[in-house]
This record gives C-alpha cells, sequence and structure tokens, in this order.
C-alpha cells in the first residue's frame, strides 16, 4: 500500500524539511500534497483522500487548531490522523490540541528522526 | 552470541578509524568526553565501523586535518562512510548509533565541543539522507563504545552501567 | 510573567540554529573577530500575543539565510531567487520565538504567534531599527546575526 500525506504549514522551509524526511524514510509514498493553511488543506481535503496529515498550528487565513476542529465535524475527514508539528510548546496548546483530536504533537525544532518514528507508528497501523 | 574470551579488541583511539569483517572483533572507543564515537553497522555484510572525533570542524587545523581527518567530525565521518562504500557497504544497509558529546572536558560549557560535534554529525547524515539509528549524548558522563562484528550488537559503558543502543 | 533575557535569546537562538539548520554560532565575544552587518541586511521580525504581547528579531545577512536554506533543503530542486533563503530565515525566526517564550515563561501559556515579516536594508537602516533595542551579535559560521527584542 502507498500513502497519501498532506502537510499543511505556511513555511516551505518546514514543508520541505518533512517531505525529504518521509522520503529519506522509505514509507512507500503515493503522493505528497502541500498545503499553506488550513483553509487551503480543506479545500484540497474535499478532492483528494489522505492517509495522514502534517500540520502547523499558526498559519494565515485558518490556524491548525480551526482546521481540526472542521475536520472532525466532516465525516469523510473526522477519522483521518493529524500530526501537529508546531513552534508551541506550551502545555496548555497540547491539551487543547489533544482535546480537539490530533493524534500526536511534535514540537519545532524537530529531527528526522523524531518524524520517522511518528510516521512508522501511524502509517503501519494505517 | 561469541563468547567474550576469543574475541580480540580493536581500539579506535582518538582521531582514530576502524572497520572490521572479522567476527572474532570487537571494536572499541573508550572514554569519550565530549569526543563522539560513531559506528556504521552492515547486517548484509556483517561489516562495521567505528570513528572517535575530538572536534567539529578541521578548518582550525589544516596540518592535523590531513595527517589525523578522523579527529575531525567534518571530515572523519565521511572518510569512515566512504571507507564502508569501498569494502562494499551500501548506504540503505547501514545502521548509524553514535555516542559521547558530554560537557564534561569543558564545565562551564563555553565552547559548547560536545554539542558541535553533535550538530556536525547530524548534517552529515541529513546531507547524506541518513538516519541516526540510536543515540546516547549529552550530559555529563564520560562513555566507552564498544561493537561486536559477529553481531552488529553496540553497548554504552558508563559510570558502572552498560547499555544497549 | 516574565520578562525579556537577551541572554536567553542568545542561548536558544544558537540551539536552534545546531539543532534545526545544522549551523554553529558564537556568542558575543567568542570564536571569531568582531562582527559587523552586512551589506545588504535582512531585518526579520516576529510578533507575538496573549499573556503579553511582545516580539523579537534578528539581523541576518543574506549569506547566513542562503547558507541555512542551503543546509535545510538538501536534495530538495532549488526554487528561483532568494525566497528558500528568505522563507528559511523566517521559519527560523518562528521556532527561536517559540522556544524562547517557552523558555522564559514558566506558567506556559498560550501565544499566538504573527506570521514573521522580512524587509530588505541597508545596514545604516538596520542598525538605526534595531538601535535602543536589547541586542546580541553573533558569528555563525563567518556570518553576522545581530538578535534584539521588540518590533
Amino acid at each position: 500500500m502507498a500513502y497519501n500525506i498532506l502537510i499543511v504549514d505556511d513555511s516551505l522551509t518546514a514543508r520541505t524539511f518533512i517531505a525529504r524526511t518521509l522520503q529519506m524514510a522509505e514509507v512507500s509514498l503515493n503522493q505528497i500534497y502541500h498545503a499553506r493553511n488550513g483553509q487551503e488543506a480543506l479545500d484540497l481535503l474535499q478532492r483528494v483522500w489522505v492517509d495522514l496529515v502534517f500540520a502547523d498550528i499558526n498559519m494565515p487565513m485558518m490556524d491548525g487548531a480551526e482546521m481540526v476542529r472542521q475536520m472532525r465535524t466532516m465525516d469523510l475527514l473526522k477519522s483521518i490522523p493529524v500530526i501537529i508539528i508546531s513552534t508551541d510548546r506550551s502545555a496548555q496548546r497540547m491539551a487543547e490540541m489533544r482535546e480537539a483530536g490530533v493524534q500526536a504533537y511534535l514540537t519545532k525544532p524537530i529531527t528526522p528522526e523524531d518524524l520517522k518514528a511518528v510516521v512508522e507508528r501511524f502509517l503501519k497501523s494505517a | 552470541m561469541v563468547s567474550k574470551h576469543r574475541l580480540k579488541t580493536v581500539v579506535v583511539g582518538l582521531g582514530g578509524m576502524a572497520i572490521s569483517d572479522s567476527p572474532d572483533e570487537v571494536l572499541i572507543a573508550h572514554s569519550l568526553g565530549s569526543c563522539l564515537g560513531v559506528t556504521f553497522y552492515d547486517p548484509v555484510l556483517r561489516a562495521g565501523g567505528m570513528a572517535h572525533c575530538m572536534l567539529p570542524l578541521s578548518q582550525i587545523d589544516k596540518d592535523k586535518a590531513q595527517e589525523t581527518p578522523c579527529m575531525f567530525v567534518d571530515i572523519g565521518v565521511p572518510k569512515l562512510i566512504e571507507a564502508m562504500f569501498k569494502r562494499g557497504c551500501r548506504k540503505k544497509d547501514l545502521i548509524v548509533r553514535v555516542a559521547g558529546a558530554a560537557r564534561v572536558m569543558d564545565s562551564a560549557n563555553l565552547f559548547r565541543i560536545g554539542e558541535r560535534n553533535h550538530a556536525v554529525f547530524r548534517k552529515i547524515m541529513w546531507k547524506n539522507g541518513m538516519f541516526i539509528r540510536a543515540e546516547d549524548i549529552g550530559g555529563d558522563r564520560a562513555r566507552t563504545l564498544r561493537m561486536e562484528i559477529a553481531t552488529g550488537r553496540v553497548v554504552v559503558q558508563s559510570q558502572g552501567q552498560e547499555r544497549e543502543l | 510573567m516574565s520578562a525579556d533575557n537577551i541572554n536567553t535569546l542568545v542561548e536558544v537562538t544558537i540551539e536552534v540554529l545546531e539543532r534545526y539548520a545544522f549551523m554553529l554560532g558564537d556568542p558575543p565575544g567568542k570564536g571569531s573577530g568582531p562582527v559587523v552587518l552586512s551589506e545588504p541586511s535582512w531585518i526579520v521580525t516576529i510578533s507575538f500575543t496573549g499573556a503579553r504581547a511582545g516580539g523579537i528579531g534578528v539581523v541576518v545577512s543574506p549569506g547566513l539565510a542562503r547558507q541555512a536554506a542551503a543546509n535545510l533543503y538538501e536534495g530538495a530542486p532549488a526554487e528561483g531567487g532568494d525566497e528558500q533563503a528568505q522563507d528559511a530565515v523566517k521559519e527560523l525566526l518562528n521556532i527561536v520565538c517559540g522556544n524562547y517564550l517557552h523558555r522564559v515563561e514558566s506558567n506556559e501559556p498560550i501565544f499566538s504567534f504573527a506570521t514573521p515579516v522580512l524587509q530588505v536594508a541597508t545596514r545604516e537602516t538596520a542598525a538605526r531599527y534595531v538601535s535602543g533595542k536589547p541586542q546580541a551579535m553573533l558569528a555563525v559560521e563567518g556570518h553576522p546575526l545581530l538578535l534584539f527584542v521588540g518590533h
């Protein structure tokens, strides 16, 4: 099985870093999609199916928290695992995002090894 | 499991590097402080390599860099990788483990030598598209790093305790 | 509520540069000789709101940003102009800001971060911009990086 993965971050650098790590990890990839904010991601998710979403929190237009809340109200999208990769390290924010239904929360700066571990955890059972 | 008394120890000294595919050999780097002990193991060819690097960047001493490249992480580690490739190892098979980079040599940590050794090592791994399988890094303890060629088992000894990486 | 602390900002920046961009930074007075702002300089700022409002910023040489981008985009196709370099330095500041607030704010309040803003400036403009603000100059692999608090 080859996976579709969506990376949502307003930073091209962050998206490229995540995409390269996924390629290095030799995850069986079908397609990596990019979105620059929550709204772009939701629009994209109306058209394509993905197995896993990586999302930042602080983004223009629509932030990651709102994106996750909206995904959780949509039948087709509510079961897609979302992994937050954010610069925000506050315990309150992490608790808030867990409540909103994210599966994992990594804080920037992430290492390729952190990312590989989380991908293996979610895509093996996918 | 290879019985210990028949194993031959190959000491990888400061600025040294060794590669082996002899199942009766153990590579060992003693007393890693802020130094970095790097191991690569190829389970297909059952070959392993170890380097014992002291400083992050070779530009500070060009003569030393020529003479003892493995003294420096930035040229020593690529040299070890290259030597493994010459043995026939493939990048995707290499299991990377690393230990050391403590603060023991510089208690005020003015120069962050351990952290820098680790940062430069990670940069080389990222450039080469390689993941670090396991590491035992930082803190203020000295470590001894050992790799058994027959099994690829890597063990860190520190303060009387052993931990498999 | 905690106060801003330029020394903490220096520490966090050095750690983030090492961990994320694989770059080595020297704090003021160590390693390399005197460091001066480059011509032109890039001023990058980020502001935050929440438990308190504030901001931090950096003045960097385009060379530093290009080096960071080269490290981070390793193996990725190059895109035109300085887009990657500018994005890389903005993302670095974003990460520094999150880690800095986590370090200086003991009770972990929630902050919202604005998108980092970058402007290209002459050395004189950059110097004027940071004048009077708490600041510290780092040397990062031969490139200047001036950190400051306020925006």
